[in-house]
């Protein structure tokens, strides 16, 4: 009788693509064969596995982040959150993980979300670096391609700027970042177009400009994804006395690549209190951050918060978007 | 069965003969499903009958059978049908064994129903996921040819993913 040993390299491969991280990692010990096939695929990046496993593992969401854990060290890792669909949407079962780097084990670039240049078929992760008085720098890594980070040009103009926050999203092959001019607090959006590699800026909605200065933005302001559309969290200024909601807007793109700004939803604070929201690790499932160490899940929809970890181990201090793999 | 209506005029019908000699009768619609025999049906035009001599015919039959059911979903074409391929992609797999799993995915495979591939390897997957190094070469059958120190080395750099 046949057993699965028989199965041809290709179809094991294609059963692989459904496997979270941790089965590979561990499944790398069963023997020769299968360590050999899963450094190959992962390791490597193989651009069609990685873009396989990309669309295959819609049941688990990685997120990236940084915390400062027990005796005030700064640590990495992922959050991986799970939705247990069962058979009717009621008995879902939400769970999480919690695993940490060991720095000196993880590849640099893991820690940035990867854009894929859908022309050459090709990922690429950029970033931009650079702290108060040093001009902005950024560099891109092909992946696969050459082992090495290339300068790219930025656009004149932001010799004054810094970086808002260190999240970066990324949505159809453009990242976006968050930068604010050091003199006079305005933000603006910066892109990078992943196939092109040029650097463009993308105006605000209209309603955050002041009259006298730009967008001042509220220091919780953050970009997110949303059904690869890009979207932004705005916090109205006086949340700290009235407690107002939180806005969402998402920028949509006309068929004559215009864009334009739509409100999306108001975040009311959940019991009185605000919670800082992160991003959607589902369409419907919003991720929030609480005192900056509890974390729950909000359905949009149906307004039911979960919690999911409220432990006072670590403080957290940022969230990055990883739906691909990235690990150690 | 032959759900013969006379509605399906201008249906071809294709017969597909196994490797063991049974033969199906299917819609081209359907049989189209898979692109092997889609290639066949658009490169050599009018041959009626396929020989498929790498598949027995109790897994063509259930490879038929899957295709038959999203066919005849894909017609009518509302949303709801997502969702009812998708209940029925369950039912489908549900039950199935290891050397089933493991014939209908070789005839999938050499018949090129991509989404049926999919199915099936996502269900080996799930039944595969969860489980411990030894349990995955008991499935497949399968030895550690490691030398000896070999393996301790690969789970202590791996050791996050032995939680």
């Amino acid at each position: 009788m046949e057993s699965f040993s028989d199965l041809p390299e290709d179809i094991l491969v294609k059963i692989m693509s459904w496997l979270p991280p941790e089965s590979l990692f561990r499944f790398k010990c069963v023997q020769k064969l299968w360590y050999i096939l899963i450094t190959s695929l992962v390791i490597k990046n193989d651009p069609f596995f990685v873009a396989k496993h990309l669309r295959n593992s819609n049941k688990k969401t990685s997120i990236f982040f940084r915390c400062i854990k027990d005796e005030k060290k700064l640590q990495e890792g992922f959050l991986n959150i799970y939705k247990n669909d069962g058979n009717n949407s009621s008995s879902d079962v939400l769970s999480y993980a919690i695993k940490y780097f060991k720095p000196q084990s993880r590849k640099y670039y893991d820690s940035f979300p990867k854009g894929y240049d859908d022309i050459d078929k090709v990922y690429k992760v950029v970033k931009i670096s650079g702290y108060w008085f040093d001009d902005l720098t950024a560099q891109v890594y092909t992946l696969g391609i050459n082992d090495s980070w290339r300068e790219i040009k930025m656009r004149e103009g932001t010799d004054d700027c810094d970086l808002f926050c260190d999240k970066t999203v990324c949505c159809k092959g453009v990242s976006y970042w968050l930068l604010f001019n050091v003199h006079t607090f305005e933000v603006i959006i910066y892109s990078f177009d992943m196939h092109d590699e040029e650097f463009r800026t993308i105006p605000l909605p209209d309603k955050f400009q002041t009259s006298s200065r730009g967008y001042v933005l509220d220091w919780d302001t953050s970009l997110t994804e949303l059904n690869e559309s890009l979207a932004l969290f705005y916090h109205p200024k006086d949340k700290y006395g009235t407690v107002s909601p939180i806005e969402m807007w998402i920028m949509y793109e006309s068929s004559e690549g215009h864009k334009f700004w739509c409100k999306h939803l108001s975040i009311d604070p959940v019991g009185g209190i605000y919670k800082i929201p992160i991003l959607f690790w589902k369409s419907d499932e919003l991720l929030m951050m609480e005192n900056k160490k509890g974390l729950v899940s909000c359905n949009i929809l149906t307004k039911r918060v979960r919690r999911l970890h409220n432990r006072k181990l670590s403080t957290f201090i940022s969230f990055g978007y990883v739906k691909e793999f990235g690990f150690s | 069965m032959s759900s013969s209506s006379t509605t399906t005029t201008t249906t071809r019908l294709l017969m597909l003969k196994a490797s063991d000699g049974v033969t199906f009768e299917v819609e081209e619609a359907v049989a189209t499903k898979l692109g092997a025999i889609n290639n066949m049906v658009e490169e050599e035009g009018s041959e009626d009958l396929i020989c498929l001599p790498n598949v027995n015919g109790k897994f063509l039959g259930m490879v038929l059978e899957w295709c038959k059911k999203h066919a005849n979903n894909n017609t009518n074409s509302d949303k709801g049908n997502d969702e009812v391929n998708k209940w029925w992609d369950k039912e489908f797999v549900m039950d199935l064994d290891q050397n089933t799993l493991y014939h209908l995915l070789m005839a999938a495979d050499y018949l090129s129903g991509t989404e049926l591939v999919d199915l099936l390897t996502e269900k080996v997957a799930s039944m595969i996921r969860g489980k411990k190094v030894e349990e995955i070469r008991e499935t497949f059958k399968i030895k550690s040819d490691f030398l000896p120190g070999q393996e301790e080395e690969i789970r202590k750099k791996n050791s996050w993913a032995f939680e």
